[in-house]
């Protein structure tokens, strides 16, 4: 297949003139316009927030790779956190905030028309979309148009396919040559799973439809129990009680008496301090949740909480009820589970040291006799 | 006795709001409605002083009530499970009012409720 695929996360607005460096909206805001153009989930591009172990940017490359595209790019309308950076090992990487996101955008379409690609898809992130590529390019073939543009049934969604042909004979940069072409657009119309993420509950759905099996979206981790995963290295204390569905993200900690449940998901690296209840809740990645709180109908990002129900941003200064897991914090963890389940130094970690002084005491107990 | 909360509540404002509540303190069967309406940012010291605030008051057979809570100062609450130990009010004349009516019904009711007969 030869076809070149540039996938851009949407972050920010950006217009004929942006030079990728607008600043990012606070959250998907109410705001009907910003619903369709900003696309940032907690100040993070909706595109790099993890969905049950993955982020979707990188969900979306591998389906694209199972379709045999090997030619991916991915560019960001805005600043991208680290974590999306590793998901492109192999494609070619480029955020939007330097040198300007149509510049990068144009010089990714010339990179690919140098390399003798025929096709080229252009995905926004954006809407979620779980496209059939061969379906696409085979409609795309029979309908003899330089440009083929999805819809589902309410909206044309971020997705087009375009021949390279037309756009190598333009004038004027690719953009422009790109537009000029909309006249001559097909429609592909697609039935299949699609989720708009436009607002925060729009995520929230995407989980649950994950957990459900609505969409193909599965778990990253391992099924301990029917409808529970458990990513690598995730610490559940004995007394905690999770409630199927439920994901517990790589490296997150859930420690005494919490209750997780209401098809929660708490990403990689959280922690869920000792009484906590987590209730219908996506917990994203480095999430650090206090002692005995009740959690229920929100997605919590760092100290920011959006209330589902509420439908409003909270961000909670204080960082003893929620905030970010800290390195000392993640460190006393990971000396806990070296340790073992008490997490207490001398108990369980058994040296030679320990194993004299343990003598000597009996040996002073057995005098005493 | 109504107080008003400022936008923001930490450590600092806590103190001020103990300060002022120390005349009704002393009074017998305090009333207090704490209006939240503009209550942005709490943070535990001053859910704290809220918990002190009704230990205080409820010592001395009074009561704290919360009103007109901004839906910033209901998720923190409810994040704290601190609604279940509060009463909330949608305003603040609501809060008060319900002084008013509360005891005097069930003082009321106590003197005008029928006995049970006796077979």
């Amino acid at each position: 297949m030869n076809i070149g695929v540039i996938v851009t996360i949407a972050g920010s607005r950006h217009s004929e003139t942006d030079d990728g460096r607008g600043a990012p909206r606070k959250r998907i805001d109410n705001n009907a316009n910003a619903k369709a153009t900003s696309q940032l989930l907690m100040g993070s591009p909706v595109g790099s927030c993890d969905v049950l172990g993955q982020s979707i940017i990188d969900r979306v490359v591998a389906r694209l790779r199972g379709f045999g595209a090997q030619r991916i790019s991915i560019i960001s309308e805005g600043p991208l956190p680290g974590c999306t950076a590793s998901s492109a090992s192999g494609s070619l990487y480029r955020t939007g905030s330097t040198p300007g996101f149509w510049p990068a955008w144009d010089s990714v379409v010339s990179e690919y028309l140098n390399q003798g690609v025929e096709t080229l898809l252009l995905v926004r992130l954006g809407p979620y979309v779980e496209l059939d590529l061969r379906d696409l390019l085979r409609f795309h073939r029979e309908s003899a148009s330089p440009l083929t543009q999805v819809y589902n049934r309410h909206t044309a969604l971020d997705l087009v396919v375009v021949d390279a042909a037309p756009l190598r004979e333009g004038t004027g940069s690719f953009r422009t040559r790109l537009s000029a072409l909309i006249p001559q657009r097909q429609r592909y119309s697609f039935t299949g799973y699609t989720n708009l993420l436009a607002e925060p509950a729009d995520f929230r759905r995407l989980v649950q439809d994950a957990f459900s099996g609505q969409c193909g979206m599965r778990p990253v981790g391992r099924e301990v129990r029917s409808g529970i995963w458990y990513g690598e290295r995730a610490r559940v204390d004995r007394s905690a009680t999770i409630l199927a569905p439920a994901f517990i993200g790589a490296e997150t900690c859930i420690e005494a008496s919490c209750t997780i449940s209401g098809a929660t998901a708490v990403e990689r690296h959280c922690e869920v301090d000792c009484g906590t209840t987590v209730d219908d809740c996506c917990v994203l990645p480095g999430t650090y949740l206090g002692m005995g709180l009740n959690v229920q109908h929100a997605l919590v990002k760092g100290s920011k909480l959006f209330h589902l129900n509420r439908d409003i941003e909270v961000e909670i200064s204080d960082s003893r009820l929620i905030g970010t897991t800290s390195p000392s914090r993640q460190l006393s963890r990971r000396a806990r589970s070296v340790l073992g389940p008490s997490g207490t130094f001398g108990l369980n970690l058994v040296t030679r040291s320990s194993q004299l002084a343990s003598l000597l005491t009996t040996r002073r107990f057995g005098r005493g006799d | 006795m109504v107080i008003k909360l400022p936008e923001h509540v930490s450590a600092k404002e806590a103190r001020t709001f103990m300060r002022a509540l120390q005349p009704e303190l002393r009074r017998d069967r305090p009333r207090v409605v704490v209006d939240m309406s503009a209550v942005k940012d709490i943070d535990t010291a001053a859910l704290d002083m809220l918990l002190e605030c009704m230990s205080k008051i409820a010592r001395r057979d009074g009561a704290v009530k919360l009103a007109g809570i901004s839906p910033e100062a209901a998720t923190v609450l409810e994040l704290t499970r601190m609604d279940q130990i509060f009463e909330m009010f949608p305003t603040v004349s609501e809060a008060a009012s319900s002084f008013s009516v509360a005891p005097v019904d069930n003082k009321l009711s106590d003197e005008a409720s029928p006995q049970p007969a006796v077979a």
